[in-house]
């Protein structure tokens, strides 16, 4: 197993000055004032917003500046082409890059990560904001219509074993018990373990986890699920209790098939990436998500605490991002 | 009573075949076919493809994996055989693969035209197959080096080319292989990046899914009566182009192959092939088992194998043993199971519902009082009338009189006269049953939904008691049977019982877990998102639809759950809703439908689900029928159409609701005139 923990994070404070000048400040545009404000206050020479079609903006709601829009539905080809319009002709070798992830889409903040790193980003920022609450409780639903597909995120397709006899699923299980009961329901088979947020970002917010997990039980296999707890807002522990869990699954026997699920905050995604990108790639190991048709514009209210990652892995410095045959 | 020797895990723990080992797929085993049922399960040497379509715990994953090689090699130890000598007496080789491990998805987009992922997937496909058969056949095969030779040149000319390197070995084509895919993955995973795919499609369509066991047969002739039976499950995994690609599989399949697939009610996404865009046709290209249908169909086999499973269940897990130290369904007293219920007319049973009380005192006559009151008839005339409907001991039998009367009283006979005469008939039926006839059917109809009425009118909880009531709850799914048992067991336990051991499962804890059961089934089955959504809004509506009629006055229909509706008249949004329900099992069709009682049209008939009877306190057996107009059915299943359905469950309610059963109030006694008296 490796530990993660060593890498860096600090807290930001919106009432202080913040030290970083960013060459480039990416951030996905949504209602939270979350994502908003530390749009408006991040100092960077370049800022620039995305929005998502999932959130289903009308031009007329688009914020003002430096926005890209596309019309593609899929993670690759969206970031793919904001890649082309926006970034591939600069260095990012020696570009100060920060991107706050907060208003992201999962699978495109994967993908632009596993982008970014391949076309020779060494080191970036990652900023994440926790809210003061999510709008409706343990009630409250991000993701709108129905589950359309589950299917692994490009850029995080591992190749197939066809030996399927332990296959181990992690799922970081947000709020929306329908998404975990999903994905748990796709890979019926495979062992099950829940990583819960805990600590929350706020005392009450575990409880609602648990007990919207709880909700899919039946498809998670209750007596057979293990636990694995990890902050909700540190993407390094979340790397490495992941980390932990299959090395100690490996012990028992080598995984045949391992996919990871990030369904609770972008934070925990982040770690789950970086967990992928370390120690994942060319292996059998996947990335999975519930694919939506869309997603609330906004569900968290308030502005808890703003975190800033620094992401430097050993696996960046050497390139070594890539998948190997 | 049944004697134990452990303490009691709940034997029915585990409901999902997936969670079961090999071990337990054999221990656990119950074959869902009588002996005689002409199906391809029955004789799984059949070379008819069969799609095995199912609820969401019909049973399909436990059939398949059964009949796969490993179980099969399992069987074959138990029983002193080789594998070899086994699959020769059984003549065939189930090879068992899960499109859910193949992770479909990526076989698209990524800026590749759609015809590049068409022939990679059908490469992927025919790579993955052989593997799995390769790595199921390898130990039947004999291992003398002249063999292996002759029968690996002869696979290695099966590929249009192959790589430089490839020995005359197995162990050297199945790397070969195996390489192949782990390249095709590397290749699919990372166009994105490197935008182009590498990849040389070595072998066309079929040719080593259907050549490499003809080459088995032709070098081992003591496998030339073997079927080579490719079983791929989770078929709703698969897009339409991927299913399109199976399709072709099933239609162009040559012997000795034949190919089973399992799928959902709703996974099938088409029939079409890729031969000349051809349909397969049932019974013609293939054949088709519909699991829970055919259990729902065939009760009596599908108790008998309720039984089985379960007693199959028990002795795993608790070691139960009968007197002759072979426990057998047959054996078992399942009434020493479970604390019973005596809904006869006549039991003391269901005169311990009205506890104690007595005459006017009685719920049932307290409401009948009110609702005459209404019509402004005097108390001494309405006590009058309750001593003619009165039947002190039998409870359930006040209850039939008065809607005998409400009857009358819907029809403007005179009350008196109509109250004597049923008077007359009750007291006949309780003299000699058989000679009033009448009374009696009438009994019969609507014993269910009085008896339900009389436990609400006294506070009493519904009751769905003893292994019948959950077999038909599980309305062929097995799972929910076992899900049933299981909730039914915890509850025992958590009551301080010790079920199925020196205690029966009291009566609390079969209404808690049956309740719970249901409350699974309804939280479980649906679909996630807003279609999930939405049939869980329009089943509500059928459900509260439901209820209203066996909680009335006077009901419309007796034990009703079924509807019938003209579905080409209706709205299609309310009909993509009924599909959705009756895909996840919330709504079972009715073969054969119904005749509309106002014209000739044949209108499709259908019904809620059993298992979501307890849920809202419904009826398990199924009898009236209520016909919905296109309008009011798509007042129950659009989900957009509120208010109409609140109007239409208003109305439903007014016409069963004494004493004006949806006419125009009657005027009071006081305020009419000579044209007769309710008196």
């Amino acid at each position: 197993m490796r530990d993660y923990t060593h890498l860096y994070r600090e807290e930001l404070r919106l009432g202080d000055s913040w030290s970083d000048q960013w060459d480039i400040f990416l951030s996905a545009y949504n209602s939270s004032a979350r994502v908003q404000e530390v749009f408006a206050k991040a100092p960077a020479n370049t800022k620039q917003w995305l929005i998502h079609n999932e959130y289903g903006y009308s031009t007329t709601e688009h914020p003002t500046g430096n926005v890209f829009t596309s019309a593609a539905d899929n993670e690759a080809e969206f970031i793919q082409e904001y890649y082309s319009a926006h970034l591939s002709s600069v260095d990012l070798a020696s570009t100060k890059f920060c991107v706050d992830v907060t208003g992201f889409m999962r699978p495109h903040m994967m993908f632009l990560i596993k982008l970014l790193v391949l076309k020779g980003l060494k080191s970036f920022d990652v900023i994440y904001t926790e809210p003061s609450y999510y709008a409706k409780g343990e009630r409250t639903a991000f993701s709108l219509g129905s589950v359309q597909t589950v299917r692994q995120v490009v850029g995080f397709e591992g190749p197939i074993n066809n030996d399927t006899s332990r296959d181990l699923l992690i799922i970081a299980a947000g709020f929306e018990s329908t998404l975990t009961a999903e994905v748990a329901d796709e890979k019926e088979m495979a062992e099950k373990v829940i990583l819960y947020g805990f600590p929350s970002l706020v005392a009450d917010m575990y409880q609602q986890n648990v007990w919207n997990t709880s909700m899919a039980a039946d498809a998670i296999g209750e007596s057979s699920a293990k636990r694995v707890f990890a902050p909700a807002n540190d993407p390094f522990v979340t790397a490495t209790a992941i980390s932990e869990r299959v090395a100690h699954f490996n012990a028992g026997g080598h995984f045949t098939n391992l996919y990871l699920s990030p369904l609770a905050t972008k934070a925990q995604a982040l770690g789950f990436v970086l967990y992928y990108l370390e120690e994942c790639v060319g292996k059998s190991v996947s990335i999975i998500y519930p694919f939506s048709a869309g997603y609330e514009k906004e569900t968290g209210m308030g502005i808890s605490r703003i975190w800033k990652y620094r992401i430097e892995l050993p696996v960046f410095a050497n390139g070594g991002a890539t998948g190997g045959a | 009573m049944i004697t134990t020797r452990s303490a009691p895990p709940n034997p029915f723990g585990i409901t999902k075949a997936v969670d079961l080992n090999d071990d337990q797929i054999q221990s656990l085993w119950v074959s869902p076919m009588a002996e005689n049922q002409r199906t391809e399960y029955a004789r799984p040497i059949s070379p008819m493809p069969t799609f095995v379509l199912g609820g969401k715990g019909s049973g399909k994953t436990h059939l398949m994996r059964y009949h796969s090689s490993e179980v099969q090699q399992l069987r074959y130890r138990l029983g002193g055989l080789s594998y070899a000598d086994g699959v020769v007496r059984d003549g065939y080789l189930g090879i068992y693969v899960r499109c859910s491990g193949l992770n479909s998805g990526r076989f698209k987009g990524k800026r590749q035209p759609d015809e590049v992922w068409r022939e990679l997937f059908a490469y992927y496909i025919e790579l993955w197959l052989v593997q799995h058969l390769l790595s199921v056949t390898r130990s039947l095969l004999p291992t003398h080096q002249g063999f292996e030779e002759g029968l690996c040149k002869d696979i290695l000319a099966l590929f249009d080319k192959v790589a430089a390197g490839v020995e005359l070995t197995l162990d050297s084509i199945v790397r070969f292989i195996a390489n192949e895919q782990r390249h095709l993955d590397y290749e699919v995973n990372n166009c994105v990046f490197t935008g182009r795919l590498q990849v040389e499609v070595l072998a066309s369509r079929g040719r080593l899914v259907f050549g490499l066991p003809k080459l088995f047969v032709k070098h081992c002739p003591f496998l030339k009566d073997v079927l080579f039976v490719y079983s791929i499950d989770e078929f709703e995994n698969l897009t339409v182009e991927q299913q399109r690609l199976i399709n072709t599989l099933v239609r162009e399949k040559e012997l000795p192959c034949t190919l089973r697939i399992g799928a959902r009610l709703y996974g099938v996404r088409t029939r079409q092939t890729d031969s000349a865009d051809e349909e397969n046709l049932k019974d013609s290209e293939f054949e088709e088992l519909r699991i829970d249908q055919d259990f729902r169909v065939h009760k009596e086999r599908y108790a008998d194998f309720a039984r089985q499973l379960i007693e199959k269940r028990l002795v795993a897990a608790l070691g139960l043993a009968s007197e002759k130290n072979v426990l057998r369904a047959g054996d078992i007293d399942w009434g020493s199971f479970f604390e019973t219920f005596d809904s006869s007319w006549n039991s003391t049973d269901v005169l311990g519902l009205v506890k104690g009380a007595l005459g006017e005192d009685r719920r049932h006559f307290v409401l009948f009082r009110e609702h005459l009151s209404a019509l402004d008839i005097q108390s001494d005339e309405i006590s009058s009338l309750v001593r003619a409907l009165s039947a002190d001991r039998y409870p359930i039998l006040e209850k039939l009189n008065i809607l005998l009367l409400y009857e009358r009283l819907y029809r403007n006979k005179p009350l008196a006269t109509a109250a004597e005469e049923i008077r007359t008939q009750c007291s006949t039926f309780l003299e000699k049953p058989k000679a009033a006839i009448t009374y009696g059917r009438k009994l019969e109809h609507y014993k269910g939904d009085l008896l339900a009425q009389l436990r609400r009118e006294n506070d009493v909880k519904q009751a769905y008691l003893g292994l019948d009531s959950f077999i038909t709850m599980s309305a062929g799914l097995p799972r929910a049977l076992l899900t049933i048992l299981r909730s039914i067991f915890d509850w025992s336990l958590f009551n301080g019982e010790d079920p199925l051991r020196t205690h029966r499962v009291s009566i609390s804890a079969q209404q808690q877990g049956a309740k719970a059961a249901s409350d699974w089934f309804y939280e479980n089955m649906r679909k996630a998102g807003e279609d999930g959504r939405a049939i869980q809004i329009a089943v509500d509506r059928l459900a509260r639809l439901f209820r209203t009629n066996r909680f009335a006055d006077k009901p419309i229909e007796s034990s009703l759950i079924a509807f019938a509706v003209a579905e080409q008249e209706a709205q299609s949004e309310a009909t993509r809703i009924l599909g959705l329900a009756e895909s996840r099992s919330f709504i079972i069709r009715i073969r054969g439908g119904q005749r509309d009682k106002n014209s000739i049209q044949i209108t499709s008939k259908f019904q809620l689900s059993n298992m979501l009877a307890p849920r809202w306190d419904l009826p398990l057996a199924r009898r009236g029928t209520i016909q919905l107009s296109p309008t009011e059915f798509e007042a129950v299943f659009d989900p957009t159409k509120k208010a109409e359905f609140e109007d239409l469950l208003t109305q439903h309610e007014r016409k069963m609701a004494a004493p004006h059963f949806g006419k125009k109030a009657r005027r009071k006694k006081s305020e009419q005139s000579q044209q007769g008296a309710l008196f």
